[in-house]
């Protein structure tokens, strides 16, 4: 069953002086197993909805529904609630149990479960973000590396068994290699176990080759929503925001704007190169027409 | 050449030396910075980039080897607080660095602690905070401010103490991209202008493009360092370390590897279509 949005508003400090419209007349509805991606520059409201995703803040007006309940429902929202599993910015600064394990097992032990079942849970969440529990499990989470706490954080986050995983800039901070490893993932357990994914991101190249559908939110408002390819051909709107295209897709762009007939759809360095070699006419080129059956190897990455 | 503002020689940093524990973060490293340069420093997380950072500034002490700031030898009991006030050093989380409750007291922290009269801390303040562009905040809390903010609040409090290099390690990695664009205009600025020497620590490439001079580390060492061009046409080494290379770097690599007459080294968007267009013209 879908997430659902419907006619959003958010007021920070009503009637005081202060009063902000963070979020105005929202509609959105993620469908199951969808990997969307939320753009929009800084203050615009991308926090701010997220946390009504799983209810951590309550609608001025509209609602919010998973599975169909509307997450201020008292006693089924609750519930539903839990579906929804959020990761907030730098979450490794939440951990504070003394143990890797005891960390994963909050919230699992806090719903009440067996022994048995938690261990479960926690194990699985292990695995699923590549942390062997045997080696692991009895380690503190400080002693870890940037990389490895922030998966320990998503483990937490995994152990609930949510249908939905919220995510915001989970890369920030991290190294390449670090940065590889938390979105390879999470994208394999959006393919591998059909999680709906909503990724809050800064970072262009990711989203490019990651989600298939973009939201953009400027100003408490939803501006653009469409199929990734679709919303990175409005390159002169969403500059014009703050925002951008990726790099390549902005040379191909250019490119274009200069006479030179190339497709300027590509996402990807390879899709780029590809489409630039079609053009310029080299023999032995690997000539796909990128844009086509791009989406096969945009999904690379996480391939493990 | 000129004499450096920061030099080191053979410097080795062993954490928990002698125990059980032990680790080398930085074995035998050797550089030299020149006054007024924009080095930056790349390289993967555990690479020892960080560590080489707080050598810069006496926050750790080489376990072999010396570090010298100005002339000064850093192990130098007598001249820490030189050193420190030589080369200041921005930090990477913007929430833990600021003590003050308004603005202008976190800024005027460090001429107080070096013991400026009164009347010169005020002085300096206020061009401290007009040089960051924050003039306008200088009564504000700073915990109300965005990250890009805080930082900038962080490198007004280390321009108050009028010093030679700024180090910055890792400041940006917190930040969202406005954020990160304004930390970098300002200390692009402050070296342009001042001729303030920058090193910054980072491992977002598209950063290290704007300094003079690249140092890239790897496993505890200098794997290599030259001008961002230089560096970046390296693309393959770069990615078996575990680093990124500015997306059009590595299409401009791929083209010319498929047989494109690419020049190397070509960093920017602009280049690339230059290249390309010049390319098309000519067949």
């Amino acid at each position: 069953m879908p997430l659902v949005v419907e006619k959003l508003n958010h007021v920070y400090g009503k009637g005081t002086p202060f009063e902000t419209m963070a979020l105005e007349d929202i509609d959105l509805t993620v469908a199951d197993g969808e990997f969307l991606g939320l753009i929009g520059p800084t203050g615009s409201g991308k926090s701010t909805l997220i946390q009504h995703l799983n209810g951590l803040l309550k609608p001025t007006s509209g609602r919010v529904l998973v599975d169909g309940v509307d997450l201020n429902e008292k006693g089924a929202g609750r519930e539903a609630r839990r579906k929804v599993g959020l990761v907030f910015q730098f979450p490794e600064y939440q951990l504070f149990e003394e143990t890797v394990f005891a960390d994963v097992a909050f919230g699992p032990k806090n719903l009440g479960l067996g022994e048995t079942e938690i261990k479960e849970r926690v194990e699985d969440a292990l695995t699923a973000v590549g942390l062997k529990p045997r080696e692991l499990g009895e380690r503190s989470p400080f002693a870890l590396s940037g990389g490895q706490m922030r998966r320990v954080a998503l483990a937490g986050v995994l152990a609930m068994r949510p249908s939905v995983l919220v995510l915001d800039e989970p890369t920030s901070g991290l190294d390449p290699r670090g940065r590889e490893e938390i979105l390879g993932y999470v994208a394999g357990l959006h393919r591998k176990k059909g999680l709906t994914v909503v990724l809050v991101s800064h970072n262009m190249e990711d989203v490019a080759r990651l989600v298939s559908r973009v939201v953009v939110l400027q100003r408490g408002r939803i501006t653009m929503d469409g199929p990734t390819r679709d919303i990175f051909q409005r390159g002169a709107e969403l500059k014009e925001i703050g925002l951008d295209v990726p790099p390549v897709t902005g040379v191909l762009q250019e490119l274009a704007g200069r006479g030179i007939p190339v497709a300027t759809r590509a996402l990807t360095v390879e899709e780029a190169a590809d489409e630039v070699l079609r053009v310029m006419g080299r023999k032995g080129a690997p000539s796909q027409g990128g844009a086509n059956q791009d989406d096969r190897r945009r999904r690379e990455v996480g391939r493990a | 050449m000129a004499i450096a503002i920061i030099s080191t020689e053979g410097l080795s940093h062993c954490y928990n030396e002698g125990k059980e524990n032990a680790l080398l973060a930085l074995k035998d490293v050797g550089l030299s910075i020149e006054p007024g340069e924009f080095v930056a420093i790349v390289g993967a997380n555990g690479s020892g980039k960080s560590t080489l950072a707080k050598h810069f500034n006496a926050l750790l002490l080489p376990t072999e080897g010396r570090v010298l700031v100005n002339g000064m030898d850093t192990a130098d009991p007598d001249k820490v607080w030189e050193v420190r006030r030589t080369a200041g050093m921005v930090f990477q989380n913007p929430d833990n660095q600021l003590v003050a409750t308004v603005v202008e007291e976190d800024v005027a922290f460090g001429p107080e602690n070096l013991g400026v009269p009164p009347a010169e801390i005020r002085g300096r303040v206020g061009r401290a905070l007009a040089t960051v562009g924050m003039e306008g905040m200088a009564r504000r809390e700073p915990h109300l401010l965005s990250g890009g903010q805080k930082q900038r609040v962080a490198i007004a409090g280390i321009l108050a103490m009028e010093p030679e290099v700024i180090v910055l390690d890792e400041s940006t990695a917190m930040l969202d991209p406005l954020g990160r664009g304004e930390v970098l205009d300002t200390v692009t600025r402050l070296n342009q202008d001042k001729g303030i020497t920058v090193v910054h620590i980072t491992h977002y490439m598209e950063e290290a493009v704007r300094a003079d001079r690249v140092y890239v580390m790897a496993a505890g060492g200098i794997a290599f360092s030259g001008t961002p061009r230089e560096v970046f046409a390296r693309v393959r080494e770069l990615r078996q370390m575990g680093l990124d290379v500015p997306q059009v770097a590595e299409l401009a690599d791929r083209l010319r590897r498929a047989g494109l007459a690419l020049p190397e080294g070509v960093l920017s968007a602009t280049e690339l279509v230059d290249a390309l267009c010049l390319l098309w013209s000519k067949n």
